[in-house]
């Protein structure tokens, strides 16, 4: 039986969500304001891999782009060094679900690009591209423009672009979501490597059950709009991990815990879109 | 059971990430055959033609033979009336086209920037880019008097509002997360334009500078035809109303040539950017 903790709230950790809630206004902002994150408050702790999950539209995505400085306006704060994030903050790096590596750079080039517009010196920034390239093992692809790599290979440039930057925080919204299971499994592995290696501190969004449980050390499931904090799930399975976990019994039932926890939340978040 | 297939790297690329020469020179084979062909429909229906002519066929009148259509293009360029000809053309374009890229990019980025601005144009604009622009001509004579600035003015114009439009459009349709990244990665204002706004819409932008030049050379040859100043299209007039057909077909050539010309400059910019 896992641990379900209580939504604690510290003022150390690496990230910390302090009763964070956003609404919007739909018709071009003169409609109903419509709440979608409600009072959720979390920490992160350094060096912990932290997964978001719930149903789809319930505002996992909000509450990332709240932390990466991308929404400015909302209730609440979300603190960084204990700065009240409103704009960008220099120790977050993300990565997204959409297509984000530039088609008109190498992977090189890619990797490079923000240490180049911080005003790295040519030489240091090429090696320190060289070596997250290698690590995120595209060593034979640093020449290559996006176009001629694999969406799973892109998702790689992008997470590298983001790890050069060595952020405090990844941020990483459903980067998986658009690759096939097997690219999606082999990813995760090494994103498991990676962090595993740079023991860097991530927030995961993920509409994938296996996919938080494979990753994280603690499971955050959200009900359905407005995102509330239904439950935390530590998850106990030891570390170092490799995609072969997900035949261990405890996998499967981490899985099914979750999914029994979201499952009445999917369903009302289903029942709202075909109510409209 | 297990399948082995035979995995050959596709394309003209070797494992090491280098162009295969052998395949270059394939290709570059290919690319000259294709101009040999076109060359040899040209020189068939020329063949035709002067058979026609020669013939009595077509009448003198209305076609003088090819080969007397190249004798008056090869006199006239050799005693250097076309080649100035040629250069006034040049320079309206050139003048006109420069003008159109500049104003056009920077208008249309601002009406992308200024979403008023370009929720209030923008039906304008489609209207005044379907409206035959030639025909302020008599306008720009007025205005200007006969001479190359009112030709000039014309092509400004006509090559402006496809260069502003495409240049609209390119920065509307820029995938936002892009735009993303570059807040992300705390850019300045400047080098998010320079290093992610202005190369990730410029494949588009070359297109609509294609157009541009397409439309300022077409515009600028009707001009001076119409009026009767300036460069080629004032000698087609010239002849034509002199009853010299062969000078007026060979002043039609060197159009033609001088069409041919940009287009195969425009392919190359175009190539140039779009490699990637």
């Amino acid at each position: 039986m896992s641990t379900m903790t209580d939504h604690r709230t510290h003022t150390t950790g690496a990230l910390v969500v302090d009763n964070v809630s956003k609404s919007f206004r739909g018709d071009g902002g003169l409609g109903e304001p419509v709440p979608a994150l409600g009072n959720v408050s979390l920490q992160v702790d350094h060096g912990e891999f932290v997964s978001l999950i719930g149903p789809s539209g319930c505002g996992k995505s909000t509450l990332i782009n709240i932390a990466a400085g991308l929404v400015g306006d909302y209730d609440g704060a979300v603190r960084i060094h204990g700065d009240r994030v409103t704009t960008p903050h220099p120790g977050i790096g993300m990565v997204f679900q959409e297509e984000s590596t530039f088609p008109w750079l190498t992977t090189q080039q890619n990797v490079e690009f923000g240490l180049r517009m911080s005003g790295v010196s040519a030489k240091e920034r090429r090696d320190q591209a060289r070596d997250m390239i290698e690590l995120v093992g595209l060593g034979n692809a640093a020449e290559r423009y996006p176009a001629k790599l694999s969406g799973g290979m892109r998702q790689r440039v992008a997470l590298a672009r983001a790890l050069v930057m060595e952020p405090e925080i990844l941020l990483m919204d459903e980067p998986f979501a658009a690759l096939d299971e097997q690219t999606r499994m082999v990813l995760g592995e090494e994103l498991l490597r990676i962090q595993s290696k740079l023991q860097q501190t991530v927030v995961f969004v993920t509409h994938n059950l296996g996919e938080a449980v494979q990753l994280s050390d603690r499971v955050v499931a959200m009900t359905a709009r407005p995102a509330t904090i239904k439950a935390i799930v530590e998850v106990d399975l030891p570390r170092p991990r490799d995609s072969s976990i997900v035949s261990s019994p405890r996998y499967g039932e981490l899985v099914a815990e979750l999914w029994s926890l979201l499952r009445d939340e999917a369903i009302a978040a289903l029942g709202e879109r075909e109510r409209g | 059971m297990t399948t082995i297939t035979n995995t050959k790297p596709a394309g003209p690329v070797t494992p090491a990430g280098r162009r295969d020469p052998r395949a270059v020179w394939r290709r570059r084979l290919r690319s000259l055959r294709g101009t040999a062909g076109r060359l040899v429909i040209v020189v068939a229906l020329g063949a035709v033609l002067e058979w026609a002519v020669a013939s009595g066929r077509i009448s003198q009148v209305q076609l003088p033979r090819p080969t007397d259509m190249l004798r008056a293009l090869v006199e006239g360029l050799l005693d250097g009336h076309y080649l100035r000809l040629l250069g006034v053309t040049l320079a309206e374009t050139g003048v006109a086209f420069t003008a159109a890229a500049v104003v056009g990019t920077t208008l249309g980025y601002l009406l992308w920037r200024r979403p008023i601005l370009g929720r209030a144009y923008e039906p304008a604009l489609y209207a005044l880019a379907s409206a035959p622009i030639v025909l302020l001509y008599p306008v720009l004579l007025v205005v200007f008097g006969r001479n190359p600035v009112a030709v000039t003015v014309l092509g400004f114009l006509a090559g402006l509002l496809p260069v502003l439009i495409t240049t609209f459009q390119a920065f509307q349709r820029l995938n936002p997360t892009y735009l993303k990244v570059a807040r992300v990665m705390r850019l300045t204002d400047r080098q998010a334009f320079l290093r992610v706004l202005l190369p990730a819409a410029m494949p588009s932008v070359v297109v609509g500078l294609r157009l541009g030049l397409t439309f300022t050379l077409l515009n600028v040859l009707g001009m001076e035809y119409l009026a009767g100043i300036g460069g080629v299209g004032s000698e087609i007039s010239l002849a034509y109303t002199r009853l010299r057909s062969d000078e007026m077909y060979g002043a039609l050539v060197l159009s033609i040539a001088l069409s041919v010309a940009f287009l195969l400059l425009l392919n190359r910019l175009t190539e140039r950017v779009m490699r990637r």
